[in-house]
């Protein structure tokens, strides 16, 4: 059974095809590279998969449940969740709470319950925390968890966001140029905390990214796009070569 | 159908009025995003404005109408000069501020404007003087159409006509519709953004000015109050025609105008203040963007 | 004992704290700019009024008393349905739309109100028993306080707060946005209604033009002056904005104008407001 499942997907705003005729399919566990120039569609790509945009045609599946007229909500609760390309953090919420919030359908309690000041909510809140606190260290921002998520170097926002989305528990996990901005050290922390989320929870990741060394050390496989269409897809020595692929990119030739 | 004739007589007028009011508030709110809440005090100055040059001008049984050009134009240029004081000295330091922030201060200043104009002018209600003879120029079946709303909606009409001008084919116009549509981008191409803010609150306040004394022509009960409503409901007007859109600004003004004549008209003139906001929830409901304005797709 | 006119003001104080605090819930913590905050309050106040003119019984102290929470709590409900029935359409409306479409209700409300004679229409509705007093208004804004302060500092509560920075991030984490402005929408008008019920047990007199624009913007300007987002804030706020004008009565013609200059004022050198995001018993929280 395939994860996720695109088929014929096209979006257009206006006369601009954004998307065009997209088709794909995913495995569970699967890690997963879209690369392209910029304006070939790949936000956009993530904006049908998450419910901001509706395709103007064609069908998406996620677990053989249909995507279409679903709410951006909605659709994370069925295990889709995703990072923004200028990170979307609460800035005013320290990083811990982002996370908590993340968190919320652990709490079983209903808000009525919650305000007039439950028990019930009490340990809930408390067994939430550790767990919180938990996944924090897990990824070394334990230290900041009392800081306002916006008060953070940039490249642990990133990782924030990212340990956000893990946080709803979901099995297909989207990323939108996490290493935009970051330095190489960074970087490479990035790449291995990638895989790490990865193997160790099973969870299928789409990156996109247009860090040629980040795309083609992480993911077997790789998806080009450029101007809304798939010019390419393969393990990334074949994407590599690939003469539409270099042309597309037009003397960005990938670093070897 | 008298009473129907009469009222769309009285709502055309009233509207064009509305149209004017209602254009400064969407020029600025194209290019600041703030919905300038002092906007309908800048009209009650301009009404109390023409109040006072007529008075210099020596009450007389019958002007000439040259006076009311001058109370006009005397009007248009007090509020073009107090509307850009407001933005300089309370909008400007905000432009990087959480729009909130700025719809605070602008409802701050209305207040002031507001206050002041009960200190310095009284808050008993004047009378403006009679600066056009009131008699029927032609009649429609029954309805006379008399001297005052003809008057008025000439006058809207070119103000608006020359509005129209400035907009769409001069330099300034252009440079306006720049900054409406990104006032980064307009920075980057060399337009002064500071001044032709500047510009848009002259203008959209001299047209408020022209209003207040076409306002005073009509219904001559003016007071320092008068702005607070009148400029709520231009805002509607502006809103429902599509803000940021000129024309969409007359459209609503004769809209609101008329369908309130109509609700004064037909039922109560207590239902009509709310008969306007019904009508605005209506629409912001089914067309957000207005009759006219355009629908946007929120970047993600 | 303490002055009378002083004890007045100090009742209108607690009243326009719930007030206050009621409507910082919905434009401070969720960020969704209501101007109709008055319409509420009017709901509340014609609603309660009316349980206590018509349908309570003239009974002993302790039936008086249940009455008056009776018709507190119709007040409330009331409110509540209507923020619920103004806040399901109009909430998909953002920033200044939002803010000129409650504006709106709140006038339609009034008119309505102002042609219900029932009521007293223009005229006003005269004789409610005097029945709100320290207990009664302190005690209201106690629970306002403690309920509000347990829902928006909840894990499922900071959904409001994530709502008003960024509502397709929130949404991306799983939370129907809609669920919860809406939530908040209808618990702020609900407040605002005990809020408006309490105000005409202390008058015992009600007119329509005690609810106009002007007061839905008291009630935004304590909220602002205080901090969009500290219940705190609201508290101060709402104190200070109260007893201000009252202190400025010497200068009668002046007042208002430096209560408006002191707007403008404070909005230009401290836009967050007194406290913030910030609550004097949480106040070590997020800080760096």
């Amino acid at each position: 059974m395939a994860l996720l499942s695109i088929r014929d997907c096209t979006i257009q705003f206006g006369g601009l095809t954004a998307l065009n005729q997209f088709t794909c399919r995913m495995r569970s566990g699967e890690l997963l590279g879209v690369i392209g120039p910029n304006g070939a569609g790949k936000t956009t790509l993530f904006n049908v998969l998450t419910g901001i945009y509706a395709p103007t045609s064609g069908a998406v599946e996620f677990e053989n449940t249909s995507l279409a007229q679903l709410k951006p909500h909605q659709i994370n609760r069925l295990g889709i969740a995703r990072t923004f390309q200028n990170i979307r953090l609460f800035g005013d919420l320290t990083v811990e709470d982002n996370v908590l919030l993340a968190m919320h359908r652990s709490i079983q309690t209903n808000l009525f319950a919650i305000s007039l000041g439950s028990r019930r909510y009490a340990r809930e809140a408390n067994l939430a925390h550790r767990r919180a606190r938990q996944l924090l260290s897990e990824f070394r921002l334990d230290a900041f968890a009392n800081r306002p998520s916006k008060s953070l170097p940039y490249g642990d926002q990133r990782k924030v966001e990212i340990i956000r989305a893990m946080a709803t528990q979901p099995r297909l996990l989207l990323l939108d140029e996490p290493a935009a901005g970051m330095n190489a050290t960074e970087k490479r922390e990035l790449m291995t905390f990638i895989r790490h989320i990865n193997k160790d929870y099973g969870l299928a990741i789409v990156l996109i990214e247009h860090d040629m060394h980040v795309v083609m050390n992480l993911c077997p496989r790789i998806i080009v796009l450029d101007h809304g269409q798939q010019i390419a897809e393969g393990p990334p020595e074949a994407v590599r070569r690939n003469p539409k692929v270099i042309e597309a990119y037009l003397g960005v030739q990938p670093t070897p | 159908m008298e009473i129907f004739l009469q009222q769309l007589v009285n709502g055309i007028s009233w509207g064009s009025v509305y149209a004017l009011i209602a254009i400064g508030y969407t020029m600025v709110y194209g290019v600041l995003k703030l919905i300038n809440f002092a906007h309908g005090d800048v009209y009650m100055i301009g009404a109390m404005t023409g109040y006072y040059v007529a008075l210099t001008l020596g009450v007389t049984e019958s002007h000439p109408l040259w006076h009311l050009g001058v109370v006009i134009l005397g009007a248009m240029v007090v509020c073009a000069l107090l509307g850009v004081a407001i933005e300089k000295i309370a909008y400007k330091p905000l432009r990087k501020a959480p729009r909130i922030t700025a719809l605070i201060t602008a409802i701050g200043v209305s207040f002031f404007l507001e206050y002041a104009g009960q200190l310095i002018f009284g808050a008993d209600p004047k009378f403006f003087p009679q600066l056009i003879e009131s008699r029927p120029l032609f009649h429609i079946g029954d309805v006379a159409i008399t001297t005052i709303p003809a008057i008025i909606v000439v006058v809207s009409l070119i103000l608006m006509g020359i509005l129209r001008h400035i907009v769409m084919h001069t330099n300034v116009g252009r440079a306006m519709r720049a900054v409406a549509f990104s006032p980064d981008a307009a920075q980057m191409v060399g337009v002064p953004v500071d001044r032709i803010i500047s510009i848009t609150f002259i203008i959209g306040s001299a047209l408020a000015g022209a209003a207040g004394v076409l306002v005073g022509l009509n219904t001559p009960k003016i007071d320092p109050l008068m702005g607070i409503m009148a400029g709520l409901k231009a805002f509607v007007a502006a809103v429902i025609g599509g803000i940021g859109n000129v024309p969409g600004a007359l459209i609503g003004g004769f809209f609101i105008g008329i369908s309130e004549s109509m609700v004064s008209g037909y039922l109560s003139s207590t239902y009509r203040d709310a008969f306007s906001f019904l009508l605005l929830i209506i629409i912001l409901l089914v067309r957000p963007e207005g009759l006219l304005g355009k629908r946007s797709v929120e970047k993600v | 004992m303490i002055d009378p006119y002083f004890q007045l003001i100090l009742l209108r104080c607690g009243v326009a704290a719930i007030m206050a605090v009621s409507l910082n819930l919905i434009n401070g913590f969720t960020g969704q700019f209501s101007l109709g905050h008055a319409g509420f309050m009017a709901i509340g106040a014609y609603v309660s009024a009316a349980v206590s003119v018509f349908l309570a019984p003239h009974a002993g102290e302790f039936v008086t008393q249940v009455w008056f929470l009776i018709a507190l709590l119709s007040g409330g409900i009331a409110a509540g349905l209507m923020g619920l029935l103004v806040g399901l359409p109009t909430l998909r409306l953002r920033g200044d739309y939002l803010a000129i479409a409650t504006l709106g209700f709140a006038v339609i409300i009034r008119v309505v109100i102002l042609n219900l004679d029932v009521v007293g229409g223009a005229r006003g509705m005269t004789d409610i028993p005097e029945l709100s007093n320290g207990y009664w208004i302190f005690g209201t804004l106690a629970i306002t306080v403690w309920i509000i302060n347990n829902l928006v500092y909840s894990i499922k509560g900071y959904a409001l707060t994530a709502i008003s920075e960024d509502e397709i991030a929130t949404a991306s984490i799983g939370i129907s946005t809609t669920k919860y402005k809406v939530m908040a929408f209808v618990v702020g008008a609900f407040f605002a209604g005990i809020g408006g019920g309490l105000y005409a047990h202390l008058e015992s007199y009600l007119n329509t033009n005690s609810f106009t624009f002007l007061r839905s913007f008291e009630f935004v300007a304590m909220v602002v002056l205080g901090g969009m987002g500290s219940i705190t804030g609201s508290i101060v706020a709402a104190f200070i904005l109260t007893i201000l004008p009252e202190a400025l009565r010497g200068f009668d013609q002046y007042r208002m104008i430096i209560y408006s200059l002191m707007l403008i004022v404070l909005m230009l050198t401290r836009p967050t407001g007194i406290f913030g995001r910030r609550e004097l018993w949480r106040w070590n929280r997020g800080k760096t």
